[in-house]
């Protein structure tokens, strides 16, 4: 910026690192709740360090889950997060890296009403259409298998469209070139094509990833089974436990594990991450 | 080494028809140029030999083969595009091999084939670079290296040069030129450059609006261009153009008013007392020796001293008609100042105004 | 589309368009035209009868102040929410610009919440609020404040309000950031030296060039507060107390699942529907200007 006072940049940094205090309080709190035991937590005020449970209450929520709700061992529920999470954000990169790549590189019939009917998802977030999903769903047998809580959410116009967009910018010699060495579509979508969306596929993989570890309504829906739970909408089933004295200290672990590995894929991939938001565009 | 026919080549776009009925035949290791300004579907026509477009009517034969419906990658053709069109993820090595192993060649034949490649373009120490750390000239030799490792029957080439500046240009024009004569193969050319097409072919085909204006050596065009286009395109400055109204049984062309040309016969007979164009080529214009030369004034307005040789603009005097004149360097002259011009009468170029063909004679 | 750089094959784009295809029609529009479908009959909660009505479950829900209610939350909600969310996005968004060292930091931190499930946030202030334990409450008695948010409609409301916004901040401090860095240096330089002080710049000159991000921004979280707050209200006040949080998804689900009324439920979705096509047309409108611009 142009000023470039001392005291102003003083106050910038102090202005930022309160706002990020406050802004990420309640992440501390569940934080420090997570490593007392639940006797601490029963009146107020509540700790404000941590405490020294750290070890036994993550270890009982991952083993045992919390007794009082009622819920299964944690790393079940993680399991089944991550398979969602991976289901959703390969599979969405997957089928609309390919179908981009026909819409881009092939004329053919239909072409047009393909694209609308894919561009047409975008007005039908799972939120609105989720009673007949459910139908169509059950309809299907999908009810409490990973697939039911996949495929309905794993076509996206977005990630589409971004493909589209990123093809369309590549050189049209380079498809010239590779028809001249004999490459036929598959050869210049695996060996060309692919190598050279290597950054839009790391960056579509973090927000989808996000998304789909972060989903609630739709397994909520979905399944049934205890088995089947995911961590996300699991906490539910915690926080709703009624006639319980809530078990706070298993429950903000529980918490915690649930938000650790979108936040970790997020930190690692940072770069990925904030290319793709603002590419995705949601 | 091959042979390409073009017969009666038509191509379309949603019914726009962009080339008209192309004919021409390539003999075997011929370097055959084709110059002409940009749109005028020399690069369609190229795409056409590669089999990147369809041919909408006619017929492409190589080597006697009608080849309309073959796809690119059983045309035995390598070609070099504009913007070198190399695999950006690939190194220099990857992107060379990379025709050679879609076409299934062994291993060790693939290696000794871009090595000899690489030998020849001096890129043995650039292998295994990306094309990004690559200068331009490096990155168009790498594109060569790619078509000549698959020593194809036929090299196209697309405006290969445009990308270069100048001096780098003129570099890469050498080494295609050597390049070319070496291996010998047959080679399609295209640029809007007539520097490129006049030092590179063998063959120049100059093209506008969709056809062939003229086929021939590179001097004989020069010498003898069968239309205004192709006089106005081949040369640097640019042919002048006057409108001249021919008098005394074709024998004498009045530029402007009284300033005469005498020719040493009637060659203009049926064009008596009718208009033509009259082209002169800067270069064959002189300063006038002798008073009873036939000559005319130019007021001079810019003077561009090259060194090697000073080129003069102006007027001829009396009238509004601009004339460029390509001087020897010991002439100096300045904006403002008259100059006597004269021109021998075998170094005039005439045109018939309506058809805008050469008029045989001289 | 571009000119001749297609690959030819009988069917191999159709197959690579197959699966999403496949999964739209059945996933996505079956759904819409059954949910087209259901909500012009009635039916009873087993299927074993159902009824064409027309437009009578529309006019019901238009009719019933339930419904009514829901709307009006849902407009209070979605307001309130994205007015808060792109001040906290912007506030952060300028100063984070201000800062060389340590933004990469500052920017970690400042994205963190949008990595955490709607759902996960909504049961980390649900802790921090709770009137037994809370420690908010605990904090606002020193003041003779009661908080109570289970029995106080208000404060149920501004909670979730809070916990939405809190999610969308990091999205929004994004889209400001790239908008930030987007505008030209030379910009603000020459406003520096036409004597425009800080504050001035920011009003007159830095804000105005915002404001394609900020209209794009208004869309996107509208379409988060209506659609994507679900899990929130879910965990922390199940719509409650006396429907004070039921905004329009979260009726959808409750008449849907809990009330088995389909054709309403239907009915519902088919409005909502028409509310994104609306939005969506918004945003692509001012996208084909902005492009120009």
């Amino acid at each position: 910026m142009v000023e470039k006072s001392i005291g102003l940049k003083i106050c910038t940094h102090l202005c930022l690192v309160i706002g990020i205090i406050i802004l990420l309080l309640p992440i501390y709190f569940a934080w420090v709740a997570s490593t007392h035991s639940v006797k601490d937590l029963l009146v107020a005020p509540i700790p404000l360090t941590p405490g020294h449970q750290f070890l036994h209450n993550y270890y009982t929520v991952l083993t045992q889950g919390s007794e009082g709700g009622g819920s299964d061992p944690v790393i079940f529920m993680l399991r089944n997060s991550l398979i969602m999470a991976l289901g959703i954000a390969l599979g969405k990169i997957i089928i609309s890296m390919i179908s981009a790549y026909a819409i881009v590189y092939f004329a053919f019939p239909f072409r047009k009403l393909f694209f609308w009917l894919i561009f047409s998802t975008l007005m039908l977030p799972v939120q609105v259409r989720i009673v007949p999903t459910f139908q169509v769903v059950a309809s299907l047998n999908l009810l409490n298998t990973y697939s039911g809580l996949i495929l309905p959410l794993i076509a996206s116009a977005t990630a589409t469209f971004l493909f589209r967009q990123f093809f369309m910018t590549i050189p049209t010699e380079l498809i010239d070139a590779a028809k001249m060495d004999g490459a036929g579509p598959m050869r210049f979508f695996v060996d060309v094509l692919l190598p050279l969306s290597k950054t839009n596929i790391a960056a579509l993989f973090v927000i989808m990833f996000i998304y789909g570890w972060n989903q609630y309504l739709w397994p909520l829906v979905a399944t049934t089974s205890d088995q089947m739970n995911t961590i996300v909408m699991g906490m539910q089933k915690l926080t709703l436990a009624v006639d319980q004295i809530p078990e706070w200290n298993l429950i903000m672990a529980t918490a915690i594990l649930a938000l650790l590995p979108p936040v970790l894929v997020m930190l690692i991939m940072q770069r990925w991450f904030v290319k793709g938001l603002l590419e995705v565009e949601k | 080494m091959a042979t390409i026919e073009f017969k009666q080549v038509r191509k379309r776009y949603n019914d726009i028809e962009v080339i008209h009925g192309i004919d021409l035949a390539i003999n075997r290791g011929q370097f055959v140029v084709i110059v002409g300004p940009s749109g005028c579907g020399k690069s369609t026509l190229l795409r056409m030999v590669a089999g990147l477009e369809e041919v909408s009517a006619g017929e492409i034969i190589i080597n006697g083969q009608l080849v309309n419906d073959l796809p690119p990658k059983k045309r035995d053709i390598a070609m070099v595009f504009q913007n070198y069109a190399l695999y950006p993820h690939m190194s220099v090595y990857e992107n060379m091999e990379y025709g050679l192993k879609m076409r299934g060649f062994d291993r060790k034949e693939i290696k000794f084939r871009v090595m000899k490649a690489a030998k020849i373009l001096q890129l043995e120490s650039l292998l295994k670079r990306k094309p990004r750390d690559l200068s331009g000239g490096q990155r168009q030799r790498v594109a060569m290296g790619r078509a000549i490792v698959r020593e194809p029957s036929i090299f196209l080439f697309d405006e290969p040069l445009s990308n270069l500046d100048a001096k780098l240009r003129v570099e890469m024009r050498l080494e295609i030129y050597k390049l070319q004569r070496e291996l010998a193969v047959t080679s399609l050319y295209v640029t809007h450059d007539q520097v490129e097409a006049m030092t590179l072919a063998d063959i120049l085909v100059v093209m506008n609006k969709g056809i062939i204006e003229q086929v021939g050596k590179p001097l004989d065009i020069y010498k003898r261009p069968t239309t205004v286009f192709v006089a106005g395109f081949i040369g640097s400055p640019a042919m002048n153009f006057i409108k001249s109204t021919v008098y005394d049984r074709g024998q004498t062309i009045s530029i402007i008013d009284q300033q005469l040309i005498h020719l040493p016969y009637p060659l203009l007979k049926q064009y008596e007392e009718t208009e033509i164009i009259v082209g002169i080529r800067p270069e064959a214009l002189q300063i006038a020796q002798s008073r009873d030369q036939d000559q005319f004034k130019v007021k001079v307005e810019v003077v561009e001293a090259l060194g090697s040789d000073t080129i003069v603009y102006g007027r001829i005097a009396g009238s509004g008609q601009q004339l460029v004149a390509k001087l020897t360097s010991n002439i100096v002259t300045h904006p403002g100042e008259y100059l006597a011009l004269s021109v021998k009468p075998e170094q005039l170029h005439f045109f018939d105004c309506d058809t805008e063909k050469r008029i045989l004679g001289i | 589309m571009r000119k001749n750089v297609c690959f030819k094959s009988a069917y191999l784009p159709y197959l690579l368009v197959l699966p999403q295809i496949v999964i739209t029609l059945l996933f996505f529009i079956w759904p819409a035209l059954q949910a087209i479908s259901e909500s012009v009959v009635i039916q009873d909660p087993f299927g074993l009868y159902s009824r064409f009505v027309w437009f009578h479950n529309f006019v019901t829900l238009f009719t019933n102040t339930d419904y009514i209610n829901s709307l009006i939350v849902t407009l209070i909600f979605s307001l309130a929410v994205t007015i808060l969310s792109l001040v906290g996005g912007l506030f952060f968004a300028v100063l984070a610009n201000r800062v060389t060292r340590g933004k990469r930091i500052y920017n970690a931190l400042l994205i963190l919440p949008y990595a955490v499930a709607p759902a996960i946030a909504g049961v980390l202030f649900r802790f921090l609020f709770d009137p037994a334990i809370g420690i908010f409450p605990y904090w606002l008695h020193y003041f003779h404040y009661t908080w109570n948010f289970t029995i106080n409609s208000r404060q149920a409301l501004f909670l979730i309000v809070i916990i939405s916004a809190w999610q969308q901040v990091s999205y929004n401090f994004l889209f400001y950031l790239a908008g930030l860095q987007a505008i030209p240096r030379s910009l603000i330089e020459s406003a520096a030296l036409d004597g425009a002080g800080p504050f001035r710049r920011f009003w007159s000159i830095i804000f105005p060039l915002l404001s394609p991000t900020t209209f794009f921004l208004i869309v996107i979280n509208m379409l988060y507060a209506f659609f994507d707050t679900f899990g929130i209200i879910q965990i922390v006040t199940q719509g409650g107390p006396a429907n004070a949080t039921q905004t329009l998804v979260y009726k959808i689900y409750q008449d849907g699942f809990m009330g088995l009324d389909f054709g309403g439920s239907a009915a519902q979705s088919v409005i909502l529907m028409l509310v994104i096509i609306v939005l969506t047309i918004i945003q692509f409108k001012f996208f084909e200007r902005s492009i120009e611009y």
